[in-house]
């Protein structure tokens, strides 16, 4: 089985979520490569990351983010976004997501 | 946000423990009690800044010099040209200064300018935290961003849109409101932005933005639209964001119940405070066209005095605040008032037993 990968980026202003769920021997080979690259940059170890918003911040973005393969890794960010590897994810994946 | 969190809050530090200790030792017994609270929580701006005002409030000098007479904004707008980066950008326009060929800055401007002065006519709010707080636009956030939003360190950050979900955010006055009301938030109740208490935090926004829309135009409860980001939504949130008057149609993703038996349980943003804000928005919708008249006058009133109100806590969830709007009404308007049973009626419309 391939790897999947389910970013969902929710919360902002408008409150909608928005979800990408690929499975990235089904993507096309360019996008895959993008998505693996960014993958191994993410760190998903809980100090690099931002699991709650800014201290009295709102209408930040949340995201969500489900790695299911060999193993289970998942994690939750809020903006600003701290991991490149996790920007650089969002920037592969938000374009292919669609409102929940 | 984890609770622990709040401790970190610079605010925090203004008071030192030695004056609460001070004001448990020579104040009334309320005020022992308040000041015990503060000690033994330390998680509320506003009962850190209410037990400090207790203190000068016999010294006009002392208040002059937080934050001098009042009625005036001080507000300055930077352009962010496109970048994520969220020190400030360049200086767009200053307090008093003419207007740009910027649209964009131009609206943050007056936006502010009708929020501050709602904030200031109707309820003797001075700013952001009630003294003369500088207010802190940055437009042009990011490239597309269809979001706009309140950094909890006095900064409210506002993109150009997608042109698919937003168009440029400063265009609605309800957005600018809605997100300086959050500041405003912070230095009152200071509302979790996680769960009930977030969705409690999101509704006042959006009742404040809604009000400051209102009363800008000048409309009754009764002429209201009573919806949010209407003038911004881009073709697929066609035709609003949200509807306080009937949420859950206000476009085809809105999921907003409007009653407390369809509270949505989510770990998606933050808990759902933008879903189920719905609930605490329909009772102001409904409170404010039992009363009729100006929503501003009354229902906000009660509204404003609730989030204001000592009872109502950083953890605070829907019947928390239900409780203080009814409080607020009584010591207000008396206890067999129309607009308390309006209040009450609202609350019980919603299934929030109060």
């Amino acid at each position: 089985m391939g790897t999947q990968v389910k970013l969902t980026r929710s919360g902002g202003f408008a409150g909608l979520s928005l979800v990408a769920a690929v499975d990235l021997d089904e993507l096309p080979p360019a996008t895959a490569s993008a998505v693996r690259a960014a993958l191994a940059q993410v760190d998903f170890d809980p100090p690099a990351r931002r699991p709650a918003p800014m201290p009295g911040a709102a209408d930040t973005y949340q995201y969500d983010l489900v790695v299911t393969g060999r193993r289970l890794r998942s994690l939750t960010a809020h903006e600003p976004l701290a991991d490149p590897g996790l920007r650089a994810l969002t920037e592969v994946l938000l374009p292919l997501a669609t409102p929940e | 946000m984890h609770p622990s969190q709040h401790h970190r809050s610079p605010f925090a530090c203004i008071v030192p423990p030695d004056l609460l200790r001070d004001i448990i030792r020579g104040g009334n017994r309320a005020e022992r009690e308040a000041a015990a609270d503060t000690i033994a929580i330390d998680s509320s701006f506003r009962t850190l800044r209410a037990a400090f005002a207790a203190t000068v409030a016999a010294s006009p000098v002392a208040m002059r010099a937080m934050g001098g007479a009042g009625g005036q904004p001080h507000r300055t707008i930077y352009d962010q040209k496109h970048s994520t980066a969220m020190a400030l950008g360049t200086v767009a326009r200053n307090e008093g200064s003419k207007a740009t060929k910027d649209p964009a800055v131009n609206e943050a401007y007056d936006g502010f300018g009708a929020t501050y002065k709602l904030y200031w006519d109707v309820y003797g709010r001075n700013s952001i935290d009630n003294a003369g707080m500088p207010i802190l636009g940055l437009v042009h956030y990011a490239v597309n961003y269809a979001n706009a939003f309140w950094d909890g360190q006095g900064h409210m950050f506002f993109g150009d849109g997608d042109g698919q979900l937003f168009t440029r955010l400063t265009a609605s006055l309800d957005v600018i409101g809605h997100e300086l009301t959050h500041g405003v938030t912070q230095y009152e109740a200071n509302l979790v932005y996680q769960g009930q208490s977030g969705a409690l935090n999101e509704s006042m926004s959006d009742v404040f933005g809604s009000l400051v829309k209102q009363y800008a135009k000048k409309q009754t409860a009764a002429t209201a639209d009573w919806l949010i980001g209407n003038d911004v939504v881009g073709p697929a949130l066609q035709p609003a964001l949200r509807s306080m008057k009937a949420p859950g149609t206000a476009n085809q993703y809105d999921k907003q119940p409007a009653t407390m038996d369809k509270y949505v349980n989510t770990a998606a943003d933050n808990g759902g405070v933008h879903v189920n804000s719905g609930i605490p928005n329909h009772a102001f919708y409904l409170a404010a066209t039992a009363i009729g008249g100006n929503a501003w006058e009354k229902a906000g009133r009660i509204w404003y005095d609730a989030l204001r109100d000592n009872k109502v806590k950083p953890t605070s969830g829907f019947k928390a605040f239900g409780r203080a709007t009814v409080r607020q009404a009584q010591m207000r308007f008396g206890d067999t008032s129309p607009e308390v049973d309006a209040v009450r009626g609202a609350w019980d419309q919603t299934k929030v037993m109060l």
